[in-house]
């Protein structure tokens, strides 16, 4: 009974979900559909993406700006100086009923919680959201096989952070992935990026190494393999209004990282010449270097 | 009622919740940890169970570069609901995370799906514990042996130090059992 119920979860969870109502932040990722009004602006970056894939998107991270920690850290702080205190004492009648239990030769099974500090508070911040992903229904172009997305974005340095769906993260790339520059008033073209379920065999040889892995690669949900062939000379690029210069992704190998919120861990498949990888370590072959880890 | 089956569902976690680490314990002396008994793990029963219940072992590894193996890879390990993995977020990536407003998203398949997610919680939380570890270790060249599950549940079930320590002796030990089926 419980594999069928796995088996029927795992179906319905691959259905569409309603779209998380996020905070009021602003939309960060805009996806630019062909025939539809669109005039480019100068302060936003494109981001030009062929993809397998007509459901699961790759969720892009914006690196936030000095100016923008600084606000996060200082709101941080604020929330810490008006909720600490009521932390404190959570933990202070923990710490009495554990201390009560003991002197009565009984058994405490509560967990206590760390003492409270700026760096453990759980904070809830949503001035800026800089991690999302994209709807692959709002594509550029629709193909058979593909999908074309070109995609304004706020100009700054992305991670290819995971996969996800509607808002929903399902893979990070923890185990290693790559960022990229998005400079304002150009196209950076991702090249083309493929998604396949770990556990299956896939038909793209880039993904030879890291499909067909089976069925225990799925928990909650599918595991999600992913590469990127990056842009060549003769990669065909659509015709996009406004005349924009179009670059390829200056791609580098950006080391492993923990985030709270991904049901599956894995990492991109490696890139000639960008990215590799020697057993536990992320390895930079732009820079011939071990590819530093962000880890707090 | 569906906030208590969410809470309920979310209880059926905390276990696993104790193997999320961001530090790496100390490297402890390989002489005083004891591992389970193996000896059946060659058992057909138990290899062809054994793509659900595993243990890692990698030839040659030497005790030191196996314990710091597990010990990176429980960084990855906190356990996700389907509340927690919501996007729209503000992600410092120098720092920790920010958590996004705690707002509980509703089962799109209403109190049936609550019903059902309850009762596999502990499966889908052993699985998502099971695929990262096989990401994250075979990747490194580790191979998977299976094992009892009363082995399995007992070494999962350990203190996160200890939990890794046992791991990282069976990993740079003896063979043992046989190798799990692709699956």
């Amino acid at each position: 009974v419980k594999k069928l119920l796995l088996a029927l979860f795992l179906i319905a969870f691959s259905a569409p979900l309603p779209a998380f109502a996020g905070p009021e932040a602003e939309d960060e990722l805009v996806e630019i559909q062909a025939g539809k009004p669109f005039t480019p602006r100068a302060d936003r970056a494109y981001l030009l993406l062929r993809t397998n894939s007509k459901g699961i998107s790759p969720v892009f991270m914006r690196v936030p700006t000095g100016a923008e920690l600084e606000r996060y850290d200082a709101a941080k702080r604020d929330a810490f100086a008006k909720e600490g205190p009521k932390l404190v004492n959570a933990r202070n009648r923990l710490l009495a009923d554990k201390d009560a239990a003991e002197k009565a030769g009984q058994k405490f099974t509560k967990a206590i919680p760390p003492e409270p500090s700026i760096a453990n508070f759980n904070f809830v911040y949503d001035g800026v959201v800089n991690a999302q992903t994209v709807s692959m229904g709002r594509a550029f172009e629709k193909g058979a096989e593909q999908r074309t997305m070109l995609i304004e974005a706020v100009p700054g340095s992305y991670v290819v952070l995971g996969i996800g769906y509607a808002n929903i993260m399902q893979t990070c790339l923890c185990l290693g992935t790559v960022s990229f520059a998005a400079e304002p008033g150009r196209i950076t073209d991702l090249g083309t990026m493929f998604m396949f379920a770990a556990s299956e065999e896939s038909p793209f040889p880039e993904l030879a190494g890291e499909t067909g892995l089976g069925a225990s690669m799925n928990g909650h949900i599918f595991l999600w393999a992913a590469a990127i062939r990056p842009s060549a000379p003769g990669t065909p690029v659509p015709a996009v209004p406004g005349g924009m210069p179009v670059a390829p992704a200056g791609y580098r190998a950006t080391g492993k990282f923990v985030v709270p919120f991904a049901f599956g861990v894995n990492r991109l498949a490696p890139i000639p010449g960008i990215l590799g990888y020697d057993r536990g370590d992320v390895l930079d072959l732009v820079n011939h270097t071990v590819a530093e880890n962000h880890y707090e | 009622m569906r906030g208590l089956i969410i809470l309920a569902a979310a209880a059926a976690l905390l276990p696993v919740a104790a193997y999320a680490q961001t530090e790496p314990p100390p490297l402890p002396d390989p002489a005083t940890i004891t591992v389970p008994d193996l000896s059946h793990s060659g058992d057909p029963a138990v290899v062809a169970d054994g793509w659900k219940y595993f243990l890692f072992r990698r030839e040659g590894v030497s005790f030191a570069e196996a314990h710091a193996d597990f010990s990176d890879c429980y960084r990855f390990l906190a356990p996700q609901s389907w509340q927690t993995v919501q996007l729209g977020r503000f992600v410092p990536w120098e720092s920790r995370a920010g958590r996004t407003r705690p707002t509980y998203q509703p089962n799109p398949y209403g109190l049936v799906g609550d019903l059902m997610l309850m009762a596999i919680e502990g499966t889908l939380a052993r699985r998502d514990y099971q695929s990262k570890m096989r990401r994250c270790m075979e990747t490194r060249g580790y191979i998977r042996y299976g094992v009892d599950v009363e082995i399995w549940n007992h070494v999962y079930k350990l203190p996160p130090a200890q939990s890794i320590a046992v791991q990282a002796k069976i990993a740079s030990g003896p063979d043992f059992g046989g190798k799990v089926p692709t699956k």
